[in-house]
């Protein structure tokens, strides 16, 4: 099945399921029922099965059908949730604390939601268009490679011709910038100007060297190219993870005063029909 | 110049776990060792391979992707020689994501544990603020029950389900909401009330519109009222929504909801209106047709009113149209009515009667129920059966006594002697207690021939401030020995009627009178005179009765007499009292051309009257009697008799015709004063709202069509689902507190049809309708009104949702009923004990 299909069939489900909701909530609004009972079990619902792609990797020896459709499944039951948590707040912030709360944090995981399916649809597209597309938990060790080369690129200009301007160089810009990662937030913005800063000040280096260390400037340039893409991986890939670290514990803590919130809506509720 | 890093050749590229909790140390430098910690994060770095022994030899393991076997390879005694420096393990990515989660979890389970047992909790939990209505509820319990218990118990109680609306908290809205009976009932409205209802609209609706949606709801879900539930409260008013939520507000859907009838809106399967507005009787018979038509054109051009403004005004709400007072609209015509000054008959009503008995008979027959006014004819009126109540007489002796004719008893059994003396006694009795206790004295008799209790206040209106001296009067008149007899009577002694008691008061008080001597109460004592209270015989000088005298001064029905002066007699000859005409010697009210008549007003030219003036013999000039020639007062000399001017002597009927207490002959008669009479409204209100005979009896004396007061002339009656009757008195108004499920209001429409045909825009006669037959029962739903219903169109002209709106609730109300009341529940030593504190 193409992208195109498969995302065709998920809109088209998604929307029936969509229509079948409000249908429901409808009637029982006619039939002068609460909805935000019938609402609020659908998210619940919702809840429960969204989660359950987490569950669902971490017990990858089950037979519960690849991760990829989980996948789907969360991406498109996120946006029905997104419908079914309006239609269950009524567009607008709750007056109580506890009701606000909860409100701040499903509206907040909703949010983070969509940033990951964003970043998830852009992201990688860019990785690779960027340069090589390094395995994140790589990027450590390709980053302590380069440094190193860098080194003895340095170590060897000194020796071959009894110059320290490379290594003077090496020092005072080099080192430092393999050491770590760098320039995250530019990355972010995408923003080239320090690689080409890097490459200006190698360039710029030319007329100070001797012909032999003409080499290893072009050496050194390459590795600050690939330092650069590190970086650049580093960070969005970054991104591509960090974002779960709202929308996880998002969740956690919504299922606690999520399951507050059933109880005590059942509780006293006693008053409605 | 690009430099691609990443390899895929196993032999080059480590194994990557990104699942493990745990990653070395030194990842971060890009230097990890290759085992890596263990699950539970613990370095177990010793060297860069387990070199493996083969035969006395170890060989160095390390793989290809480390660098392969080192050159220097293990030691003698099999460790690796490439030690690796320990290091502190530190999270993986997914590993710090789920600790984060955990934490999250953690801060939230703690933060709802501040919540649900913190000393906010109220506040915290509450899911929003209450309407301005509600605003002062500051406990949760107040409203939910549950709320005093703790949060294991909410637990519970949200497995336990939601309770109907009969057990549920609704039950909580009602402790300040008066609902009624039926409170959870759809519309607050009784069972029967609600099957009547849909009955009439499922038989008026011919093309039912069901919209889908409502066609929907109905097939995939129960109605409520087939869940049998109640209605909750909530279901409609939903609060926590803040100040200014509306707790009204309902959808048009959400109305149809409960309806079998379901349409789309007024101008589209709304069912027909059928004989809105006037679906009631009006609670006054008044013919608008008939008056414009007939009665306005017949009056005083000033007192016909000229537009419908003169009679009919809106209501301070703004929504009845009120029809102006009695005395602004209809006095001008009909007080004569009320007060009985055009009546036929008497306008008094007998309210306290001396039973006209068969003494003759009673005397033979040894009844013991002492003087007896002979001459009385009066029936036991219903009025005083209701005051003979309460043991003054048994039942089964005023039942015989219904049964008897109490003027003839020649063949009565000795029960029906019994029954008779009983009643009688229970009269005297009556006259006896009600000088010495008062009016006050009656009120235990009316309250058990009523079979309820009343209200002093409202008995007090029942015997409109019947005066003392009236009944002072009245019982010297009637039972001059009443004391003495009554007390005998109570002692237990027999007390027996006086053997030819009016010749022997005439013996004892005034056998010798003279023409002047028989000098009386109440009585002027003339000669001739035949007026009612005057004694005053030739012979006989006794007081009014005195029948079969020559000269008597008898009241009603001393027929025979030679000189008798009764009320109805007729040809006697010196008869004279109201009502007789050409009685030679007749006087009274309306006789004229007497030749001796001693009647008072209105008689004049009589040869010896001494009434008006004109009589030859007449002491006087205008209509009073005494001092005439051969008239005369007690001990009136002749000379006296020339100047002593003596005080008229007015026809009670006619004194009291500004209404009041009076007494004729042997009744003690009550004339309505006015509109909107005390006397009258209460003796109709509390009779109507007893049962029992006697209670039926006064009832439909007075209610009777021409009756005194003429007051269900106007006032239609209607029949409660009781079974008793109720007049109706008044106008609907809007402060009456009675809900409908139809609401109009006047005020916001009459600038829309001011410009056209004015009221007529919705009002139009209907001359044909037989407008009075409607009051011929007293159902009222009787009615055919000269005004013709009001139809669906004349509202949908605007009424439709681009315009003035149509939404359900813009007309129709869901609660009917009486109004719902907000009480405050306070206890009074509550209060004292804050004046106390205080």
């Amino acid at each position: 099945m193409t992208f195109a299909a498969r995302r065709l069939r998920n809109t088209s489900i998604a929307l029936a399921a969509l229509a079948l909701m409000g249908l429901a909530v409808w009637l029982h609004h006619l039939a002068l029922r609460d909805t935000s009972f019938l609402t609020g079990w659908l998210l619940v619902a919702a809840f429960i099965v969204l989660a359950g792609y987490n569950m669902r990797k971490k017990l990858p020896f089950l037979p519960l059908a690849d991760s990829a459709s989980w996948l789907q499944v969360h991406v498109y039951l996120g946006y029905l949730t997104i419908a079914l948590f309006l239609m269950h707040t009524g567009v607008k912030m709750p007056n109580g604390v506890l009701e606000s709360v909860l409100w701040v944090l499903v509206v907040a995981l909703l949010v983070t939601g969509l940033f990951g399916i964003a970043i998830s649809r852009l992201i990688p597209g860019a990785l690779t268009q960027h340069g090589e597309r390094i395995i994140y938990e790589r990027i450590p060790a390709f980053r302590a490679q380069l440094a190193s080369e860098v080194a003895d690129l340095a170590t060897k200009s000194v020796e071959q011709t009894a110059s320290g301007t490379v290594a003077s160089y090496y020092t005072q810009r080099l080192q430092p910038f393999f050491a770590r990662p760098r320039n995250f937030w530019l990355h972010l913005l995408g923003s080239s100007r320090p690689r080409q800063a890097m490459c200006r000040e190698i360039r710029s280096l030319e007329r100070y060297v001797a012909k032999e260390d003409q080499q290893t400037l072009d050496e050194i340039e390459a590795r600050v190219l690939a330092k650069d893409n590190l970086d650049y991986q580093h960070a969005w890939q970054s991104l591509l993870k960090g974002w779960l670290f709202l929308h996880i514990p998002l969740t956690y803590a919504a299922i606690v005063v999520a399951v507050v919130h059933v109880v005590l809506a059942y509780a006293f509720a006693s008053a409605t029909s | 110049m690009i430099r691609f890093l990443q390899s895929f050749d196993f032999r080059k590229s480590r194994y990557a776990r990104p699942n493990q909790t745990w990653v070395c140390g030194r990842e971060a430098e890009g230097a990890p060792c290759r085992l890596g910690p263990d699950s539970r994060g613990r370095c177990r770095a010793a060297g860069e391979c387990m070199p493996r022994r083969d035969g006395d030899a170890w060989c160095c393991t390390r793989p290809q992707s480390a660098g392969g076997p080192c050159v220097e390879g293990p030691r003698p005694d099999g460790t690796c020689c490439r030690q690796i420096p320990r290091c502190q393990p530190v999270r993986s990515v997914r590993a710090k994501r789920g600790l984060a989660a955990r934490w999250a979890a953690a801060v939230a389970v703690g933060v709802m544990a501040l919540a649900l047992y913190g000393s906010d909790a109220a506040d915290w939990l509450s899911p929003g603020g209450l309407t301005a209505h509600h605003a002062e509820i500051g406990d949760c319990a107040t409203c939910h029950e549950d709320f005093d218990g703790s949060p294991a118990d909410w637990v519970r109680a949200a497995f336990n389900g939601v309770p109907d609306a009969h057990q549920g908290d609704s039950r909580q809205c009602l402790t300040c909401h008066e609902m009624g009976d039926n409170a959870f009932d759809p519309h607050g409205a009784d069972e029967q009330r609600l099957a009547q209802s849909t009955e009439a609209q499922q038989a008026s609706l011919a093309a039912n519109v069901r919209p889908i949606g409502l066609n929907l709801a109905g097939r995939a879900l129960r109605e409520p009222d087939e869940l049998g539930e109640g209605t909750a409260c909530a279901s409609c008013h939903s609060e926590h929504q803040g100040a200014d939520a509306s707790l009204t507000e309902m959808s048009d859907g959400q109305c149809q909801s409960c309806h079998t009838l379901k349409f789309a809106s007024l101008s589209s399967g709304h069912p027909p209106f059928q004989s809105y507005p006037y679906d009631r009787r009006t609670g006054i018979n008044f013919d608008h047709v008939r008056h414009i038509r007939k009665h306005f054109p017949e009056t005083d051009g000033a007192e016909a009113p000229e537009q419908c403004v003169d009679c009919h005004a809106t209501d301070s709400a703004g929504a009845l149209m009120q029809t102006a007072s009695f005395e602004e609209t209809c006095a001008a015509c009909h007080t004569a009515d009320v007060r009985g000054t055009n009546a036929a008959g008497s306008p008094g009503i007998p309210a306290i009667t001396v039973p006209g008995l068969d003494v003759m008979s009673l005397r033979e027959a040894d009844a013991a129920i002492g003087a007896w006014p002979e001459l009385s004819d009066q029936p036991l009126t219903p009025f005083m059966q209701v005051l003979l109540a309460n043991g003054r007489v048994e039942q089964e002796h005023m039942a015989r006594f219904r049964q008897l004719d109490p003027l003839d008893l020649r063949d009565a059994e000795p029960a029906d002697i019994e029954a008779v003396e009983a009643v009688a006694w229970g009269v005297k009795e009556l006259v006896y207690d009600l000088i010495s206790d008062g009016p006050a004295a009656l009120q235990p008799s009316i309250s058990a021939a009523l079979g309820r209790e009343v209200a002093s206040d409202t008995a007090a209106r029942m015997l409109a401030g019947l005066p003392l001296e009236t009944v002072r009067g009245a019982q010297a008149e009637w039972f001059p020995d009443l004391a003495r007899e009554v007390a005998m009577h109570r002692a237990g002694k027999e007390v027996a009627i006086p053997a030819g008691e009016f010749a022997a008061v005439s013996e004892d008080d005034g056998g010798s009178d003279t023409e002047g001597e028989a000098a009386e109460d109440a009585g002027q004592a003339d000669i001739l005179s035949g007026d009612d209270d005057s004694g005053g015989d030739l012979s006989g000088g006794g007081e009014e009765s005195g029948g079969g005298d020559i000269l008597s001064g008898a009241e009603e029905e001393a027929g025979g007499d030679l000189l008798g002066g009764s009320g109805d007699s007729g040809d006697d000859i010196l008869g004279g009292d109201g009502g007789s005409g050409d009685d030679i010697l007749g006087g009274d009210a309306d006789s004229g051309g007497d030749i001796l008549g001693g009647g008072e007003e209105d008689a004049g030219g009589d040869l010896l009257g001494g009434d008006s003036g004109g009589g030859i013999l007449s002491g006087e000039e205008e209509g009073d009697t005494g001092g005439d020639l051969l008239g005369g007062d007690a001990g009136g000399s002749e000379d006296e008799a020339k100047v002593e001017v003596a005080l008229p002597a007015p026809d009670p009927e006619r004194w009291s015709r500004l209404g009041g207490w009076y007494r004729d002959y042997f009744a003690l008669r009550y004339r309505p004063r006015g509109h909107a009479d005390p006397f009258l409204a209460t003796w109709l209100d509390v009779t109507g709202a007893a049962q029992g005979p006697a209670a039926d009896a006064v009832f439909e004396g007075l209610a009777v069509d021409g009756g005194p007061g003429k007051c269900v002339k106007c006032h239609s009656v209607d029949e409660t689902k009781g079974g008793t009757l109720a007049v109706n008195w008044t106008q609907p108004r809007s402060s009456s507190g009675e809900h409908n499920f139809t609401r109009f209001a006047h005020d916001p429409h009459i600038t829309s049809v001011a410009t056209e045909d004015g009221c007529a825009t919705c009002h139009a006669f209907a001359p044909e309708a037989d407008y009075q037959a409607s009051f011929d029962d007293r159902s009222a739903a009787t009615f055919a009104s000269n005004f013709q219903p009001i139809g669906e169109d004349t509202c949908t002209s605007c009424h439709v949702e681009s315009k003035a709106g149509n939404a359900c609730t813009q007309c129709h109300d869901y609660h009917v009923g009486e109004a719902m009341r907000v009480e405050a529940d306070t206890r009074l030593d509550d209060m004292t004990m804050s004046a106390k504190e205080e």
